[in-house]
């Protein structure tokens, strides 16, 4: 399916002239309209106050008839002012037309019938995140199984606690499901991490999001039995106020994870709670009266948290105040969850204050919101910043570039397995979810191809070459790169446990080191091309076995083909040349016309930067 | 085929109750592809699976494989969707249709517990009236007008226009709606509804300056207790219009503010082009201040509250103006909480009270919340039905580009996309309306043509939903815009009425009032083209094919699965086994199938 005559808008720099307006102030937003799509008249609806109001765009002179983005010197570009007259003001446009209906356009594309309101384009006035969210490629580690310092020395049985199996790291296979999944104990640490600083920063990230490293009886330390120290285990407070500093002497940065939804039976508070229910800590959990209690999933060792109690608020507040001074901001486990009990509907509201008193503490610090399935109702509320995006890229993804043979039970929770699809699917998927959060919210959500939660992506896609191309999409599309350790060198895994294998230092044998290369080259093209950090999303065309997008800022574009499997050439109509810059040759257009290649799997980027002569940049 | 909706064939309970569980139904075709299905629901809005099994319903017919899931009630309102595999392999079944990709979840079906509408709604029919318009009594003739008003005589044609747009009275009044209760039920409504009735400076009456009393042009609180007193004789209803979101500038407490008096009920700011907000920018309609406690105490609290005070003198319920603006300003939204706050006072006046909210473009963020009970659905009904129906571009409610002629495909793609963020319940609450005093009126978007005005309401009253009737429509009124279509019903000279179209409306809705299907049935689409598109409404024992078709369509359509069916309206042939429906148009067919 070809795009690349629809009109656009999207919510970067390109389109908005600010993306962090004030309450009441006025920007400007810009419609790209190629001549084929025949629009004569171009109004912009915004809702003020829950009612729509319209005003009509005029023909932007400066932009008109020059290449911007390095392309489209026929395009015509339409503005007009917006006011951000409320917190999140939904606008669109009306496109009239010299034949046929007048077309909507809203943040799911161009349709010629009304739609509701629900995938308006945003402007959001609460305050943005911090500005180095924008620019992060996130590590994942596992505390237990990245690696342990050379100080911990050989584990020691006897130093374990009494819940802890323990494990060879390098030969003691993990155990994925049943009874002893969380009780096996390799002995990673918070050392460990540090000495491989080094493979980290080299692969191009500069953020480790730590998983759970409070005290807990088990090996992923969920069931915090508190959040007031780190777990001896891993070395204890001092050893991640270390990692902390090592990372921060590099330039790089430390997320914690904290759940807010419950707690573990162990943990102080719920003894607390358990022990007497005239404790004021009773009222943080959901008691009946026989002394049972609402737990996360029926599972006993979870307790709920009651977030109607004032004293829930308080002391998760200060647990994630306290630690700011170590991490750089928190991933909230459960986001979805927290605070929805029955009739009671406070998700929204907890986010909110969260995030105020944490950014009054660390102003640079930021939240993200683990979410699995839709996200997209819980952002934009002035709470957390960004979710992971599972529904709205992971598993659009897979189900493009999952393998032939792949025989996994289930998807991510859903029953059935993982469904095969074609691009066009893929592409739905994304824009569905995309559409109905802010740009921002889209582009400070992390884009993860699989994480400690889910099976592995080598798994998925069985081959390193798709497992390329989901790379490819990963670091070029909008959103913030979380790659889960060990998925740089391929490992495999069938569920989330099974993907908590050791991280393989001591058997080279068992690394992908030419995957390992792509990764660090993918990375650094993210981080050496602004498009594809900052710029905006235009899909251009979209097939079963082929995607082809390009990313916008006003002097060039990159354009990305993703191909899972060898397919026909793709012709675009569009007059300008390709420089190649990722796996790509150069291209030329012919009348026209650019011809990419289709042979896959692939994932290409080239460079658009127009034609000298062709018109004017303009900056 | 494979379809679930939420009227009783697919879930039977029709009061669920938190904390409990409810059946939920799927009903596939042997050719489908299913042959494994989950229901999705959300757990505290995280999503769990229950496999559903085979069930065999009644209303299961030959080749059909339902299935049965049951789902718990957790939240108050519970979404879910259901997950298909099989043959036609991996598909979500949402309110929106079927998908194979992932989707959103705001298209999930909808089970709302609590606050649910009055059970009398789902079987009204509403006739919408601009009171100064539909009717004079013999006292009329009497009554002084104010200074502002200018007389007209009844046939005068309204200047539609101009500076005495809102100031022509023509003395309709409320003793005049009562005489005229005969031909409201006659031609099948029986739930009145009327904008305001306040005493204002404008024939609209939507810039009222009390609330305390009904307005002596219209014949003042006995008239308006007359009227709820015959309609109510006859099992008939009244829902009054209160303006929510402001009032005129000569309110009395508008007086009062700016006097010093309670300033909180507004919101002043000399920033403001005016000094104070209004509704968008009308100078004479000071915004009301839902923060205010005085606020609240007189809207809500007490039996001689505004909101109460007018259920205790005999309506039926409310209809709110601007809705989707009350309570919302800037960084405040408060909408929601003000809905549930009507009607909870609405509810002590009155158990069985209608709270309708007016909202002219998307209403459904604003519904299943405890508050508003249904829309007007211009959103979901009206506009697309002029996208199909219209000939005339006209416009609409502010949007500056006139109405698009659309296929069928277009209407019911908009029609689904509203209808799938709402639970069924607030959907068939929804009034579908084809006009109001707010828009053209519909004989004159079809360019005249009775055919397409017949298909117009046709849809209006077999799709899923609350018909309203705009006065005089159903006589033949006519109308480019708002004002020009509040003409006077010319009940002294009934050659000018269209009579054919006043049968149409009449046999419409009495069809509707005689077949359970056309109220309470699913909606099952089967077959969506360019000029025509034919829909099941059923129930367990009452099925109805409907074809609607804006031009002739040559093509014969032949609906696979369709048996033998008698026509009930619209004088088609009746239907043999395999027979193509008739490719004639602009047409409107009901058939009742015979098994």
């Amino acid at each position: 399916m070809q795009l690349l005559h629809l009109p656009h808008h999207d919510g970067s720099s390109l389109y908005v002239s600010d993306a962090a307006p004030a309450l009441g102030r006025t920007v400007t937003v810009r419609v790209r309209v190629p001549a084929a799509a025949d629009v004569t008249m171009v109004h912009v609806r915004v809702v003020v106050n829950g009612e729509p109001v319209f005003h009509p765009a005029a023909v932007d002179p400066e932009r008109t008839g020059s290449t911007v983005g390095g392309y489209g010197a026929d395009d015509t570009w339409w503005q007009v002012e917006v006011t951000a007259h409320n917190p999140v003001t939904g606008y669109r446009f009306y496109l009239e037309r010299a034949t046929g209906a007048p077309l909507w356009l809203t943040a799911a594309g161009v349709v010629d019938h009304d739609v509701p309101d629900r995938t308006d384009f945003r402007l959001v006035t609460y305050a943005p995140p911090p500005a180095w969210m924008a620019d992060a490629v996130v590590y994942e580690v596992f505390p237990d199984r990245f690696a342990r310092s050379a100080a911990a020395g050989p584990l020691d049985p006897a130093t374990l606690p009494d819940w802890a199996i323990p494990c060879d790291w390098d030969t003691d296979a993990v155990i994925y499901q049943g009874p002893q999944t969380p009780l096996q104990f390799f002995g990673g640490d918070l050392d460990g991490i540090v000495e491989h600083l080094d493979h980290i920063q080299a692969l191009g990230a500069n953020t480790i999001y730590l998983r759970p490293v409070f005290p807990a009886r088990s090996n992923h330390r969920y069931n915090a039995t508190s959040f007031d120290r780190v777990d001896p285990l891993v070395g204890g407070d001092p050893a991640l106020r270390r990692l902390a500093d090592a990372l921060h002497a590099r330039g790089m940065r430390l997320i914690g994870d904290i759940t807010t939804n419950h707690c573990g039976d162990d943990h102080e508070w719920f003894q607390a709670a358990q022990a007497d229910p005239d404790a004021p800590e009773r009222s943080m959990f959901y008691f009946d009266a026989d002394g049972g209690y609402e737990a996360w999933y029926g599972v006993p060792s979870l307790p709920k948290l009651n977030w109607g109690s004032p004293l829930v608020h308080e002391r998760v507040g200060a647990v994630m105040r306290r630690w700011l001074d170590v991490y750089d901001g928190w991933r909230v486990d459960v986001a979805n969850m927290t605070g929805r009990f029955g009739a009671q509907e406070d998700t929204l509201a907890i986010g909110a204050s969260l995030r105020r008193e944490v950014v009054a503490w660390a102003p640079e610090a930021m939240l993200i919101a683990e979410h699995t399935h839709d996200f997209t109702g819980d952002l934009d509320a002035d709470g957390w910043q960004g979710t992971m995006n599972h529904a709205g890229f992971t598993r659009p993804v897979w189900t493009w570039l999952r393998g032939d043979g792949l025989d996994l039970p289930d998807f991510i929770g859903v029953p059935g397995g993982v469904p095969r699809r074609d691009g066009e699917s893929v592409v739905r998927t994304m824009r569905a979810f995309a559409a109905q959060v802010s740009w921002r919210s889209l582009v400070h959500s992390w884009q993860l191809l699989d994480s400690y939660d889910v099976p592995r992506f080598r798994t998925v896609t069985g081959s390193r070459e798709r497992h390329l191309v989901g790379l490819g999409l990963q670091v070029t599309l909008p959103g913030t790169p979380m790659v889960c350790g060990g998925a740089e060198w391929g490992l495999t895994g069938r569920n989330g446990e099974h993907a908590r294998t050791p991280m393989p230092w001591q058997r080279p044998e068992d690394r992908d080191d030419v995957l390992f290369k792509s990764y660090q080259d993918l990375i650094r093209l993210r981080a050496t091309e602004p498009a594809l950090r900052d710029g905006g999303l235009r899909w251009l065309h979209t097939g079963a076995d082929a995607i082809v997008f390009v990313r916008e800022t006003a002097t060039e574009s990159l354009l990305v083909a993703a191909v899972r499997s060898t397919t026909g050439a793709i012709e675009l109509p569009l007059d300008a040349p390709l420089t190649g810059l990722h796996d790509a040759v150069d291209v030329s257009p012919v009348d026209g016309t650019v011809t990419l290649p289709g042979d896959g799997p692939a994932l290409r980027v080239w460079r658009l930067r127009g034609a000298a002569g062709t018109g004017q940049a303009v900056g | 085929m494979i379809h679930h909706d939420g009227s009783a064939l697919y879930v039977p309970d029709p009061a669920p109750t938190l904390g409990g569980t409810t059946d939920v139904y799927v009903r596939t075709s042997a050719d489908s592809g299913v042959e494994r299905l989950w229901v999705r629901w959300t757990f505290d809005r995280e999503p769990r699976f229950v496999a559903a099994t085979d069930a065999r319903p009644l209303a299961a017919r030959t080749g059909e494989r339902w299935f049965r899931a049951r789902l718990p009630l957790r939240n108050p309102v519970s979404r879910y969707r259901f997950l298909l595999d099989g043959a036609g392999g991996y598909r979500w079944l949402t309110a929106a249709g079927v998908f194979a990709h992932d989707v959103g979840d705001d298209t999930d079906f909808r089970i709302v517990c609590g606050h649910a509408p009055p059970a009398w709604a789902a079987d009204a029919a509403v006739y919408l009236i601009f009171p100064d318009r539909f009717a004079r009594s013999a006292a009329a003739a009497d009554r002084q007008l104010p200074d502002w008003a200018v007389a007209r005589d009844w046939d005068h044609p309204v200047s539609g226009d101009g500076p005495d747009r809102p100031r022509e009275i023509y003395g309709g009044d409320l003793d005049g709606i009562a005489d005229r209760l005969d031909h409201i039920a006659s031609v099948g409504a029986d739930t009145i509804c009327l904008t305001p009735f306040f005493p204002a400076p404008a024939n609209h009456r939507y810039c009222p300056t009390t609330f305390d009393r009904v307005d002596p042009l219209l014949g003042g609180d006995a008239a308006l207790r007359r009227l709820a007193d015959a309609a109510h004789r006859r099992g008939m209803r009244v829902i009054g219009d209160l303006t929510t979101n402001h009032t005129g500038d000569r309110h009395d407490w508008f007086r009062d503010a700016l006097a010093g008096r309670h300033r909180d009920l507004y919101y002043f700011d000399d920033d403001l082009e005016f000094g104070y907000e209004t509704w968008v920018s009308v100078k004479r309609m000071p915004k009301l201040n839902w923060t205010s406690a005085e606020l609240r105490r007189r809207f809500l609290d007490g039996p001689d509250s505004v909101v109460r005070r007018w259920l205790e003198a005999g309506l039926d319920g409310w209809r709110i103006d601007v809705a989707n603006t009350t309570g919302r300003r800037i960084a405040e939204d408060n909408t929601h909480e003000v809905a549930r706050g009507i009607l909870e006072a609405m509810t002590r006046s009155r158990p069985d009270a209608l709270l309708l909210a007016e909202n002219a473009h998307d209403a459904t963020g604003d519904l299943d919340a405890g508050g508003w009970h249904g829309t007007m659905n211009y959103a979901g009904f009206t506009r697309p039905v002029w996208t199909w129906l219209a000939t005339e571009p006209l416009p609409f409610l502010g949007v500056p580009v006139g109405v698009p002629r659309l296929p069928a495909t277009a209407m019911v793609a908009t029609m689904r996309a509203f209808a799938a963020r709402m639970s069924w319940r607030s959907l068939t609450t929804s009034w579908s309306l084809l006009d109001s005093h707010d828009t053209p009126r519909f004989r004159t978007l079809a360019g005249g043509s009775a055919g397409l005005v017949e298909v117009g309401v046709g849809l209006m009253a077999t799709l899923p939903g609350t018909p309203m009737v705009y006065y005089g429509d159903e006589v033949g009124l006519s109308g480019s815009w708002p004002e020009d279509g509040r003409r006077t019903v010319p009940w002294h000279d009934r050659e000018r009425w269209d009579h054919r179209l006043l049968a149409v409306y009449t046999d419409l809705l009495a069809l509707r009032r005689k077949h359970s299907a056309l109220r309470h049935g699913g909606l099952r689409l089967l077959h969506v083209g360019a000029d025509r598109l034919a829909y099941l409404r059923e129930t367990a024992d009452d099925r109805l094919l409907v074809l609607a078709a804006r031009r002739p369509v040559p093509e014969p359509l032949r609906l696979p699965g369709i048996g033998a069916a008698d026509n009930i309206y619209g004088q088609a042939p009746d239907l043999a086994p395999g027979d193509p429906l008739p490719g004639d148009g602009p047409t409107f067919q009901v058939w009742r199938l015979a098994d």
